[in-house]
């Protein structure tokens, strides 16, 4: 068995040594007094520690980026009613009067849910603007 | 690569220990604030250069650090009161061993154990996390950490003394 390294005192505190290091070091610990009295200042110096870099947490809230993914669908929409507005514009100049009438009402649909989905997002702040992430409490 | 809400998942954890963090750091709670907020665009901005196997946590960090740095950099040019470029902590009203006392120990540090010290201890960072935030290895990390507690330790005998 290796003598115990004294950052290993550190790493096994942290939980940070394999579980068969971390066995062999609590055994030398168990019996080696000098050992144990340094770990111990080091785990009652930790606890005071851990306690006051907490007290330093403060409730917050960041402004992170739009969803990309619902910007995405949302350019793929606009799209789709652009490209339905320029067929029937070439549907009426060859004069097909059936879907001259039918493409006009697919992208009126289309164009209210578009009109929907935005003033949903900026009521709840998805796409297209800055959304809020989580506050966090101390 | 993360899309923003996926982004904004891995980040909203984070954000309590973030805090702790960059107020340790830079004293106060509103720049704190300001560099988390920061930090939050920046790494968006940089998402692409986010390697998803490594823990987005010292990633993440990495850039936290960064931004604080800066603001303590900004500061230093526009003021000259303060030793270091960081606002000392009012003590004067409280006697408990809060942040604000852990703070002014740990000044008497290197900037090394400092700067692992916080990253640990207020950010929460695993030795992986630490040894990506500070691109050093993992056994750095470990000797270095220890190090820095033994320091600390000195000085807290010697402040008690």
């Amino acid at each position: 068995m290796n003598a115990v390294q004294p950052e290993e005192l550190s790493a096994l505190l942290d939980g940070e040594l394999g579980a068969e290091r971390a066995r062999e070091v609590e055994m030398q610990i168990a019996s080696d007094p000098g050992l144990r009295a340094e770990f111990e200042a080091l785990s009652a110096m930790d606890v005071v520690c851990r306690a006051a870099a907490a007290s330093a947490e403060f409730a917050l809230v960041v402004q992170l980026p739009a969803n990309t993914a619902r910007m995405r669908w949302l350019a793929g929409l606009v799209a789709s009613i652009a490209g339905l507005i320029i067929l029937r514009i070439f549907l009426k100049l060859a004069g097909s009067d059936a879907l001259a009438i039918g493409l006009p009402a697919v992208s009126l649909i289309l164009l209210l849910v578009a009109v929907v989905y935005l003033l949903r997002a900026e009521r709840g702040g998805t796409p297209g603007t800055f959304i809020s992430a989580q506050e966090q409490t101390s | 690569m993360l899309d923003a809400g996926a982004y904004g998942r891995a980040l909203t954890p984070l954000l309590g220990q973030a805090a702790a963090y960059a107020r340790s750091i830079l004293g106060n709670r509103h720049d704190a604030e300001d560099a988390i907020q920061q930090a939050a665009l920046r790494a968006w901005e940089r998402i692409g250069q986010y390697d998803p196997s490594r823990p987005f946590k010292g990633w993440w960090f990495a850039i936290l650090r960064n931004c604080c740095v800066d603001m303590l950099r900004n500061r230093k040019a526009f003021r000259t009161g303060s030793l270091d470029g960081v606002d000392p902590p009012d003590t004067a009203a409280d006697e408990e061993f809060d942040w604000k006392q852990l703070d002014i120990a740990l000044r008497g540090l290197s900037a090394a154990h400092q700067e692992i010290f916080r990253l640990k201890y207020h950010g929460g960072l695993s030795y992986d996390e630490l040894a990506d935030a500070l691109a050093i290895p993992k056994g750095t990390v470990m000797s270095r950490l220890h190090l820095a507690r033994k320091a600390l330790a000195g000085r807290l005998q010697d402040a008690a003394q």
